[in-house]
């Protein structure tokens, strides 16, 4: 899974939004580092809402401007939750051993 | 942030950006534009800082490299849906390539036949090895084609796959599929080294075959629904007359004597049209998915099907085919010998990966109900349905279609 594609099922996993809300929940769940653009951002929704990942959950109009909101599908959650596993797998041993040559958290060069 | 009240204001900065904006976005394809605009012109219009009018760099090379991979991957669907669509639609090519076979039958002269003789010399085949039955002229196709017990069981296998894919019934369709190839293997090695236009619609209909398992190992028949088939049909079909004209031309008497008359070199002469029409429309279904919106992953397929009649083409230009033993270093060796080794290169990669897509088939079939459905498709496609019977209401309705369609592309030919 790319990690757009993950941050914005991870943006969505805390309910349902619209596109500029999942913009800038991404930025916040990534530390700003990643900062979404459009054309990326609408590249990702249409390649997880043909996959069943999302779905359209409302559509409103603000300021005269269509705001659709996605919210997660069970089939989203279960491959996020499987994501989100494999991940914290990797992460826990990338430590485990940078913790058996004394390069722990604490540590490691700059 | 907001960029309500700019778009309030007729004239205002924020209304002129809107305006580059939607200009921008008409890079998009129609159909996901038709989709898309308002909604991401309200995220690009709130993304906008106040008093801008210009879009931001970062977002115009964003839209035009997300406009870009839309158009490459096509209208909604991915690799599943081409798929799927394929399943359905490549019966009706080897059903429609065997019509043909029967409907245009065709004859040597009896001086190609004669002269056979100095090619098959020219080959290193000693003059003694030469059956009597390589002299005698040949009839390809027509009426005496169902006198052929090999022909026949490939035809009942071309009809069953497509009976099975309509049916819904995947794994009947993969095991006619492998009945078929092996049939139209030992037909097409019974035929002579010197029918290298005969075997073009043999080859091509490997190609198709391994496609076709291949889609319906992986197909997600919800996904064909979302589209209209038929367009899917042009291509197809395009490629099967191509195919047709191309075996034609190879064989019509003028170009065989022309070849046989040049000792085995192949050249074809200006004026066949056949060849001409045959190529033109085989590089018409390779591109034709492209302004019928089906995708470049339609294109590929096709040309992946395409991949017997290039190498043909190659053999046309290049060496004779049946000179390829001793290229390889296989040293002199009798001309049915030397087209069994080619015809076997040709279908040994086809024939292993149809084996696999039926054994993954067979193996999944025993595991849990989503993995039996997954077949080749795996994680991409898992959890979707196979093939439902109430399906083949629209599918044949679908089918139907190609036949209509099967006839216009005739006439196209005929306005060329």
């Amino acid at each position: 899974m790319q990690e757009t594609t993950f941050l914005v099922l991870t943006a969505l996993a805390k309910g349902p939004q619209h596109g500029y809300g999942i913009i800038q929940d991404v930025g916040r769940i990534s530390g700003e580092r990643v900062a979404l653009r459009a054309g990326t951002l609408y590249g990702a929704l249409e390649r997880l809402d043909a996959d069943g990942l999302i779905a359209m959950d409302r559509e409103e109009i603000v300021d005269r401007r269509l705001r659709r909101y996605y919210r997660l599908t069970d089939e989203g959650s279960a491959r996020l939750a499987e994501e989100a596993k494999r991940l914290q797998e990797s992460a826990a041993t990338a430590l485990q051993r940078l913790g058996e040559r004394g390069l722990g958290l604490a540590g490691g060069p700059a | 942030m907001s960029a309500a009240d700019g778009f309030l204001t007729p004239g205002a900065p924020h209304a002129e950006l809107e305006q580059r904006y939607r200009r921008l976005l008409r890079l998009y394809p129609r159909e996901f534009r038709a989709r898309r605009t308002d909604e991401m012109i309200g995220v690009l219009m709130a993304s906008a800082a106040d008093g801008q009018n210009r879009p931001a760099r970062g977002d115009v090379s964003d839209i035009v490299w997300g406009s870009l991979l839309a158009r490459l991957r096509g209208p909604r669907g991915g690799w599943p849906f081409t798929l799927s669509a394929f399943a359905l639609v490549a019966p009706s090519f080897l059903v429609l390539t065997d019509i043909l076979q029967v409907a245009f039958p065709y004859s040597e002269s009896q001086a190609a036949a004669q002269s056979r003789i100095s090619v098959l010399e020219a080959h290193g085949v000693p003059a003694a090895d030469i059956p009597q039955s390589a002299i005698v002229p040949r009839h390809v196709g027509g009426m005496q084609l169902l006198s052929q017990p090999a022909f026949l069981i490939l035809v009942a296998g071309h009809l069953i796959v497509a009976a099975a894919v309509l049916a819904g019934l995947r794994r009947t369709a993969l095991a006619a599929l492998v009945i078929a190839t092996a049939a139209d293997y030992t037909q097409w090695t019974a035929f002579h080294v010197l029918h290298p236009g005969a075997g073009t619609i043999a080859f091509l209909t490997i190609a198709v075959f391994l496609l076709e398992a291949i889609a319906l190992a992986a197909a997600d028949p919800r996904a064909a629904r979302r589209r209209e088939g038929w367009r899917h049909a042009f291509p197809a079909l395009a490629l099967a007359v191509a195919a047709q004209l191309l075996a034609l031309s190879f064989d019509a008497p003028r170009v065989g004597d022309m070849m046989l008359r040049n000792g085995g070199e192949l050249h074809v002469p200006s004026g066949n049209t056949m060849m001409l029409i045959g190529c033109v429309l085989a590089l018409l279904a390779v591109l034709l998915p492209l302004p019928l919106g089906l995708g470049w992953r339609a294109s590929l397929l096709l040309a992946a099907a395409c991949y017997p009649l290039v190498i043909l083409a190659t053999a046309a230009f290049g060496p004779p085919f049946g000179r390829l033993p001793q290229t390889l270093g296989m040293g002199p060796m009798s001309a049915p010998v030397a087209h069994t080794i080619i015809v076997t290169i040709l279908y040994l990669p086809p024939l292993l990966v149809l084996c696999r897509a039926a054994a993954q088939t067979i193996r999944t079939s025993q595991g849990s109900e989503p993995a039996k459905l997954a077949g080749l498709g795996g994680g991409a496609v898992r959890g979707r349905r196979g093939f439902r019977r109430a399906d083949a209401g629209l599918v044949g309705s679908q089918q139907a279609e190609l036949v209509g369609v099967g006839g216009a592309t005739v006439g196209v030919v005929d306005d060329e």
